[in-house]
């Protein structure tokens, strides 16, 4: 019975993570691994950005609690980038792994950059500056190692 | 009687050869430019930064990976069914950059394509945008450009197929394919800054097996010349983005779904986010009227 409860769970795992790679076209499961953690930093952006243009409420917590969220991704982005792992879809340039230190130190100070962000947001007003900090961050990182 | 047969086909090919050549010659001919006067312009040293900004010169030329968005060392290759384009060093080196030209040489370059040396440009070098830019513009661009840094890496030569490598071809290129007509029919500042600045479209209309611009699919997306997979189209019916969405993109970067810009693109943000609010909402107002 319980052989048969783990194979049915291993079956659901295996049948929704091919479904979520065929859905968004990519094959390596590295990649996507990539491709999710920059979608989470996307999705944390938005919610500041979102506050900042007053499109919902401003809350505190919730961006400070973003803010805490795009430094520990990109805390780990080099741990998702450390093997070599290209597909199709992917839009990450060889020059990453060429010059792998510059690129985590990239990450580093983004993850540095937005956790001070955090600790000194007090208010709507520090949005702006959180998200410029953001900005320079994915630029300096995208524009040298992004296509 | 096959030596009659050879003098005859000798006597109709060989004046049709001349011809050819001589039709060749004159086509392909660089233009004979008379020197601009100058004594009637008085530079602007902040316009000439905007325009420079506006023309994105250093998202090409300055070396890859470089920090120094002033630095215009060349080296950035672009690979294309010609070959590889290499941007040259257009720094104020005398030797290696153009620190030795005049704005006369400056100028035939922009608006003409044509060297000091009368030689055709090869249209990666975006003179086919460039030619509507204003004289004013060109003159503080240029003396902008002589407060720039030189250096002093030789220039690569570029990698390209023949006959594509034949520089006097180009002159049939620029029958074809090189006229002085915007292609919006709005001429404002709007399609100043797009196609004439900014020359987008240089990047993001498709091009046929020539390499002319195919104006029916007007920024509808093109080969990237420098990496893998394609330039994305931005016409409305494919981009769907606000004004405000638009502007924010050329602001900070950040697409509707914040992610952010990258590549080449990232260095067109970087100098278009130092350009006025306005000229953002007026290359905005371009890209949503495109039809």
């Amino acid at each position: 019975m319980v052989s048969l409860t783990l194979k049915f769970t291993f079956m659901v795992i295996f049948l929704s993570s091919t479904l979520l790679l065929a859905h968004t076209g990519v094959k390596n499961e590295d990649v996507m691994k990539r491709m999710n953690l920059m979608k989470s930093m996307a999705e944390n952006s938005k919610i500041l950005g979102k506050m900042l243009k007053k499109k919902i409420p401003f809350n505190l917590e919730q961006a400070k609690s973003s803010l805490i969220e795009i430094s520990k991704l990109s805390r780990s982005t080099p741990s998702v980038f450390d093997k070599m792992a290209m597909d199709p879809k992917s839009e990450s340039k060889m020059i990453i792994w060429e010059e792998f230190d510059n690129f985590r130190d990239l990450s580093n100070k983004l993850a540095d950059d937005t956790f001070y962000a955090a600790k000194n947001l007090s208010d709507v007003e520090d949005l702006k500056p959180a998200l410029k900090t953001i900005a320079l961050g994915c630029k300096g990182c995208h524009s040298r190692f992004r296509e | 009687m096959k030596a009659l047969i050879f003098n005859r086909t000798v006597l109709i090919t060989l004046p049709l050869f001349i011809i050819a050549v001589i039709v060749y010659t004159l086509i392909t001919q660089p233009k004979k430019i008379t020197p601009i006067d100058l004594s009637l312009l008085k530079a602007n040293l902040d316009n000439g930064k905007k325009v420079f900004l506006a023309s994105g010169c250093n998202s090409c030329h300055i070396s890859e990976g470089s920090d120094n968005k002033y630095l215009l060392t060349g080296g950035q290759k672009f690979l294309t069914n010609f070959g590889t384009f290499i941007a040259p060093n257009i720094s104020n080196s005398k030797e290696h950059g153009i620190g030795s030209w005049d704005f006369s040489d400056f100028y035939n370059s922009i608006k003409f394509g044509q060297s000091p040396l009368g030689e055709h440009y090869f249209p990666a070098f975006p003179y086919n945008s460039y030619q509507h830019m204003d004289d004013k513009d060109i003159y503080d661009l240029w003396t902008y450009w002589k407060t720039l840094p030189s250096d002093e890496t030789p220039s690569q030569v570029h990698d390209l197929v023949f006959p594509f490598n034949i520089r006097r071809n180009i002159g049939i290129w620029k029958i074809l394919f090189m006229k002085d007509k915007y292609f919006d029919q709005t001429i404002d500042r709007s399609t100043y800054l797009v196609e004439a600045l900014g020359h987008c479209a240089e990047c993001h209309t498709p091009r046929n097996y020539l390499g002319g611009l195919k104006k029916s699919v007007w920024m509808k997306g093109g080969i990237n010349p420098s990496g893998k997979g394609k330039i994305p189209s931005i016409h409305p019916e494919d981009l769907k983005w606000t004004k405000e969405e638009i502007m924010e993109y050329l602001s900070s970067g950040f697409t509707p779904d914040y992610d952010m810009v990258g590549g080449k693109m990232a260095s067109v943000v970087e100098n278009i986010s130092q350009l006025s609010d306005l000229d953002r909402e007026l290359i905005a107002d371009y890209l949503l009227r495109i039809e």
